[in-house]
């Protein structure tokens, strides 16, 4: 089977021009992670003998959120010319039937590695690059400053812009659809969310997943900004508060790392954004957008559950989903203040 | 706590990736690790979930009982947060205590008195008491107690 994925990846990656015909497939794996991608490293070997390496990302049958893979790849092909660091996008299949099981686009392979935000090691290593150089630190804040001062209006125009009452309607509607049973404290949340707006609203290229795990790095240095499918205009404070969730740091059911997102101090992040921005921020005005990104990882994970309870998928990570509900209740107590 | 699916639904799906492992003939690559390893996760969050969270169930749904029982006013409100408190007597299961309070505060949310809020503010220290329960006997059991 890995062989006709290998044949189909390079048939595309020849009709697009990015490889000469007579190129070879050599080895496929597929890595862990990716819930709804899933994701392949290709090696490929030209005609001329030269061998590179290629990213595919694919929309399996079960994916577990409907966001269109189209629209990803449109996003990186727009980002390419700007500073934010991507990987430049090869080639796309949009036909559903393929041995992939789905719709896949293939990108380049770039050196780095995620970051895995439970590991004991990566914390360390995060740290330890805080207390020294701070080259991921400074990269975060500056590729999501970046982002947000983007021109949103040269980025594709099927990127949906939401508002904040939007946004929790998204998600609402997603829980009320997915739900397997009735949450008190999540029906509480979104109640709470539509009491508690924000007094203002900041409008720019909302990246939608920003966090140290969706980035790579190589050498002490981010090298990319992956998982994009979330992508869309709205407040830009949604990602600050996602950032500082200690979800976001490694929390599963207790705080693990002292460090925002396990690589700064949420301060000083949070200084440093403002100034870059040219507009400060106030750790009080994400409270909001903490349990609106919360909300969103909700939805998410009962969405997993649902798909495994209704045979979407086989995935049995989306019945272990089912852990990461406790964690979040947690917080939201917290955010709440009950 | 209340989680989607029951311990035996949860139990029933360990079994497929389990087998999928011992039937194949390649080495596991990443993904079927992972999926192994999620399994083992899952055993162990299964094993407190059933011998330290659950036994707690009928705390949950004492102090759910005693909030809906404290509304003073107005009548309507009373009769109906009694009625659901009667319920949560016979409730089995940690879903069917959550399905009863997302119904109180339905009613309370939809009555907006300051009574209504009162009961409200006590359903909330009732669902927060069991969350704080339930994230503490995990993590005890998963990542351990917190040191002194």
């Amino acid at each position: 089977m890995s062989e006709v994925k290998l044949e189909e990846v390079v048939r595309v990656l020849e009709r697009s021009g990015e490889l000469a015909p007579g190129a070879r497939g050599e080895e496929l794996e597929q890595i862990q992670g990716g819930w709804s991608r899933h994701t392949y490293i290709a090696r490929i070997s030209a005609a001329d003998g030269s061998e590179s390496r290629h990213v595919v990302r694919v929309r399996p049958p079960g994916a577990l959120l409907d966001t269109e893979l189209e629209l990803e790849y449109q996003v990186y092909e727009a980002l390419d010319p700007t500073s934010v660091p991507t990987p430049r996008v090869q080639a796309i299949e949009l036909a559903t039937e393929t041995p992939f099981g789905g719709q896949f686009f293939v990108m380049e392979f770039l050196p780095g590695s995620p970051s895995n935000i439970y590991s004991r090691a990566d914390q360390q290593r995060l740290a330890e690059d805080w207390a020294g150089e701070r080259g991921v630190a400074n990269d975060m804040v500056e590729t999501l400053a970046a982002i947000h001062k983007l021109d949103f209006a040269a980025m594709p125009a099927s990127i949906q812009r939401l508002s904040y009452l939007d946004v929790v309607a998204k998600w609402k509607a997603v829980y009320d659809e997915r739900r397997l049973v009735r949450d008190p404290i999540f029906e509480e949340g979104f109640d709470w969310l539509l009491e508690n707006p924000p007094e203002d609203q900041r409008e720019g290229l909302v990246h939608g997943d920003y966090r140290i795990g969706n980035t790579l790095v190589a050498d002490g240095r981010l090298t990319a900004v992956l998982d994009w499918e979330l992508v869309y205009v709205g407040d830009v404070r949604f990602d600050l508060g996602y950032l500082v969730l200690e979800r976001s740091a490694g929390k599963h059911l207790r705080r693990r790392a002292e460090l925002m997102g396990t690589f700064a101090d949420e301060a000083w992040f949070l200084e440093r954004y403002g100034s870059l921005t040219g507009t400060p921020i106030e750790a009080e005005s994400l409270r909001p957008f903490q349990l609106l990104s919360i909300m969103m990882l909700v939805a998410t994970q009962v969405t997993a559950v649902w798909m495994h309870a209704n045979g979407k998928t086989d995935d049995f990570r989306m019945v272990w989903a089912r852990y990461s509900l406790p964690g979040l209740r947690d917080d939201m107590v917290r955010l709440m203040k009950w | 706590m209340w989680n989607p699916l029951s311990p035996s639904e949860v139990i029933a799906a360990m079994g497929s990736p389990v087998r999928d492992a011992a039937r194949g003939e390649e080495p596991l690559d990443d993904w079927q690790s992972g999926q192994l390893l999620s399994v083992y996760s899952a055993t162990r969050h299964l094993a407190a979930e059933v011998g330290a969270v659950e036994p707690h169930l009928g705390e949950l749904t004492g102090e759910l009982a005693a909030a809906l029982r404290s509304a003073a006013e107005p009548p309507e409100l009373v009769a109906s947060l009694s009625q659901l408190a009667e319920q949560l007597r016979d409730v089995g299961d940690s879903r069917q205590a959550a399905e009863i309070a997302c119904q109180a505060l339905d009613l309370v949310r939809a009555d907006g008195s300051a009574a209504a809020e009162q009961v409200r503010a006590k359903i909330h220290v009732a669902l927060a008491h069991a969350v704080e329960l339930e994230v503490r006997l995990l993590a005890d059991a998963i990542e351990g107690p917190v040191e002194p």
